[in-house]
């Protein structure tokens, strides 16, 4: 059987997704034996357009992007969105609430008229998307049991339960504990609770849990005295596309 | 001590297509102690795994009277069932069982019954539909009630024919969407319930079983309509579907009010179900 | 025989000669908080604690562990070797102890788990008293503080002593190790103590009052605080639902089923093949949890699968106090 061949495109992102695959390592060259990779403008130059399997990194954020996308969409039989940006809309999306022309303004200045953008958008928002790796950046090991599905025939499946049952899993004492305000327990698990492990409080870069409870979330978020402008900063911060905190919505 | 998650192999004997997405594998156990170890009843079920895809609960579909081998009717819906559904003849699936409680049989004997499956649901009550019909003199009238999305989601259609030549037995048929060729009934399994002789204010039907195998929605206007048309509740038998993990009564996602379909079920009688503490 | 004492600062010295023979698993602070571990330094120890974040379950159904594994290439299925070394749990509270023998009941009941079983063998389990903090309420679900069941040995502390009361053989064994640590003991009888958290009712009866509380308005309350983080069930010593999944490891023929501790809080837990969810709406997945508590799951004595340690109310970041919801009931 031949290898399957693989692309990666960014988009809108920081490329570090990609570095990290990079990080794989020992990993990576058991990988190479088993995909054709094609396209990567992080590790190749040959840049083929023959491919079953794309891997997006990055969101939409201009009309370039999403004339892209359908292209890409049109040649891969498989699509996997990696990371917080392409998942998610990530930090990108973080000016969505702003005003899009300040925001153009402030970054290009007179030049505004130059780089036409539009909202930072998630991948699932423009086309179909089969498969997710999120966070930020996405998690290797994650990335790994994905493709290693996918090379198998089987359906990737990623945690659809909060951080916190990987948090308890580790014993690792509840940031709340300590007054610290955690995205854990709204937020997808799949990351090992990497942040909160490391003493760090979950910034949600995995996307929110299938059932957010948001009522929960602002009365916890309110018990440790944030303000909502805090408890909007902790939401927006990689959800800003699917939490609307202006509103109030009751179960 | 032996680790009850292990399974064991049992070879793809013939797989035979009875829909455009499921199939009927004809298996038996590739060592022969396994083989004469292995006693089901009627409608328990199994664990199935197939090399690195995963492992679901299916249950067996074929007669316990029948030693030599025993089936199940595979339904392609997700990751696993779509890879064992691309299997063949000679081919491993690798199983555990059997689990569960089974339908009544002998405790039903002299009595009419009254079978109504949706879709897929034919297969659980299959084994005890061929064990009836074997021993059809020990039994009253038989009527079997079946109904599909569509002609094309029927499954045994052969069999089907068989059984409405037993004499005493007569099989309706139903579709939700007819297709072209179908002449047919369209509609719900409970519009089938007056051909068969089920009508409300005919009386109490004291001597009539039922069983039912479908969706959930299905399995409760059914059921509901029996006990309309004079069926006590207790006389009334369903096969619930939850994803059993274990199989054995530990893992928990089976749990319903305060039953275990995997050990107390999956054959629970309808005033067992009116009794949960929980809807199903 | 009279009773012996064993001095507070004596307690290195006593696990160290428990080491000598055994795995010894005790508390030790982890910042604010306690856990249970494998003890390297007898001077890490603590008998001095409210409780831990996870409870004993983790050493016998660990938060993920392989129950079989498989081989692509040699198409086969195997179990994996349990290997049990004798263990001693030192300093153990008695509703810990209680939870372990309902998790013992689950896993024994029908047909036996023997990745959990074999994991149970060679234990020994020492016990300590404990004044209940805020949050424990064994006392109303059957188990009050002079509850000694099941030990081998027990601890009473008093002053600067703790007197030990050897219950098995076991046990016996391991007081006459510790001979010369001990002193005479002049403290009969045992602590009374007051539980601040506790039912209205006791728990003899508390089943029934479920089956009147279907539509009861507290499980909506209660659901509206509830994120379904599933914290409550991680930390519960007595839940014990589990996933399983299998994983092939990437260029290699070898995979393994393992399970991972699951929770009924979460959405995804009673999806079944197809996409049906059976438990779609967040009330009725908090009255699950209560319901298999208090009602659905019950030992060989009849007692509840909770044993009062109050973990999941430490640890619920939403503030929903199991007792509170329980009292709104009865």
């Amino acid at each position: 059987m031949s290898k399957p061949k693989v692309a990666f495109f960014d988009f809108t992102s920081c490329e570090g997704c990609q570095l990290s695959k990079l990080n794989l390592e020992d990993d990576l060259l058991d990988i190479l034996e088993l995909v054709d990779i094609v396209n990567f403008r992080e590790a190749i130059s040959d840049r083929g357009e023959d491919y079953e399997i794309a891997f997006i990194e990055g969101s939409l954020s201009t009309p370039h992007c999403i004339e892209r996308i359908h292209k890409i969409r049109r040649q891969a039989k498989i699509l996997v969105a990696l990371g917080a940006c392409a998942h998610i809309g990530g930090i990108n999306a973080i000016r969505n609430k702003m005003d899009q022309d300040e925001v153009r303004e402030t970054v290009y200045g007179k030049d505004k008229y130059l780089f036409p953008s539009i909202k930072a958008q998630a991948v699932s928002d423009v086309v179909k998307v089969d498969y997710y790796v999120p966070g930020c950046p996405m998690d290797n090991q994650e990335f790994k049991k994905v493709l290693s599905a996918l090379l198998t025939g089987k359906i990737p499946e990623i945690p659809e339960y909060s951080v916190c049952v990987e948090c308890k899993a580790k014993e690792n004492e509840c940031l709340y504990d300590y007054g610290i305000a955690c995205m854990g327990p709204i937020t997808r698990a799949g990351c090992g609770a990497a942040c909160p492990s490391n003493g760090h409080y979950c910034y949600g870069c995995r996307g929110l849990v299938p059932d957010l409870n948001k009522n929960a979330a602002k009365d916890v978020m309110e018990k440790y005295k944030l303000s909502m402008s805090q408890i909007k900063k902790r939401f927006y911060m990689f959800n800003t596309n699917y939490v609307n905190m202006e509103e109030k919505e009751y179960e | 001590m032996r680790n009850d998650y292990i399974p064991y192999p049992a070879r793809i004997v013939s797989a035979r297509d009875e829909t455009y997405d499921t199939k009927t594998f004809r298996l038996k156990f590739t060592e022969p102690s396994v083989a004469e170890d292995f006693n089901f009843k009627q409608g328990q079920f199994l664990e199935v795994s197939l090399l690195g895809r995963g492992e679901a609960p299916i249950s067996i579909c074929s007669s316990p009277l029948e030693r030599e081998y025993f089936e199940l009717n595979i339904r392609s819906v997700g990751s696993l069932t779509g890879a064992i559904c691309r299997l063949k003849e000679g081919d491993i699936l690798y199983v555990r069982g059997p689990y569960g409680n089974s339908f009544p049989f002998k405790e039903v004997k002299g009595r009419d019954l009254v079978f109504i499956a949706g879709g897929i649901g034919l297969a659980p009550l299959r084994g005890l539909i061929q064990m009836v019909l074997k021993n059809k003199k020990d039994f009253g009238n038989v009527s079997i009630l079946y109904g599909a999305k569509s002609p094309e989601d029927l499954c045994f259609r052969d069999e089907l024919e068989q059984w409405s030549e037993v004499e005493g037995t007569s099989v309706y048929q139903t579709v939700d969407r007819a297709s072209d060729g179908w002449n047919g009934r369209v509609g719900l399994v409970t519009e089938l319930y007056e051909a068969a002789g089920i009508e409300e204010g005919a009386g109490e039907m004291s001597n009539t079983t039922a069983f039912l195998c479908g969706p959930p929605v299905m399995i409760r206007f059914a059921a509901r309509k029996l006990k309309a048309c004079g069926f006590k509740p207790g006389n009334i038998y369903v096969t619930l579907e939850r994803y059993m993990k274990c199989g054995i009564g530990k893992c928990g996602h089976c749990n319903i009010g305060g039953v275990f379909v995997c050990v107390d079920g999956p054959v629970f009688s309808w005033e067992h179900v009116e009794g949960f503490t929980e809807d199903f | 025989m009279a009773s012996k004492a064993l001095p507070k600062d004596k307690i290195p010295q006593a696990v160290s000669i428990l080491k000598k023979q055994y795995k010894v698993i005790g508390a030790t602070p982890k910042g604010k908080n306690f856990v249970f571990k494998e003890i390297e330094d007898p001077n890490e120890v603590t008998l001095d604690y409210n409780t831990t974040i996870l409870p004993l379950k983790k050493f016998f159904l660990p938060p993920r562990e392989v129950i079989v594994e498989f081989n692509l290439q040699s198409k086969e299925y195997r179990g994996e070797d349990i290997k049990v070394e004798p263990k001693v749990f030192f300093g153990i509270h008695n509703y810990e102890l209680q939870a372990v023998f309902r998790l013992d009941f689950a896993f024994k009941n029908g047909v036996s788990d023997e990745t959990y079983l074999k994991k149970r063998e060679k234990n020994v389990f020492i016990g300590v008293s404990y004044i209940p903090d805020d949050f424990h309420f064994s006392e109303s679900v059957g188990i009050p503080t002079d509850l000694k069941e099941g030990f081998d040995i027990f601890l009473t502390r008093y002053d600067s002593h703790y007197r030990v009361e050897a219950m098995t053989e076991k046990g016996r064994e391991i007081e006459n190790a510790w001979e010369e640590l001990l002193v005479p003991c002049d403290y009969e009888g045992d602590p009374v103590v007051h539980f601040k958290n506790k039912l209205k009712q006791s728990v003899a009866g508390i089943r029934e009052i479920f089956h009147g509380a279907y539509n009861h308005p507290i499980w909506k309350e209660t659901a509206r605080k509830c994120y379904s983080c599933g914290t409550c069930n991680l930390v519960c010593p007595t839940c014990y639902c589990f996933d399983v999944s299998d994983e092939v490891i990437l260029g290699t023929d070898k995979g393994v089923r393992a399970r991972r501790w699951d929770s009924c809080q979460a959405l995804v837990f009673t999806k079944v093949a197809g996409g049906d969810v059976f438990r779609e709406k967040r009330y009725d997945r908090v009255r699950h949890r209560m319901s298999r508590k208090f009602a659905y799951i019950m030992d060989e004595k009849d007692r509840p699968f909770c044993v009062g340690c109050g973990r999941c109310v430490r640890q619920c970041t939403a503030d929903i106090n199991i007792v509170d919801v329980m009292n709104a009931l009865l």
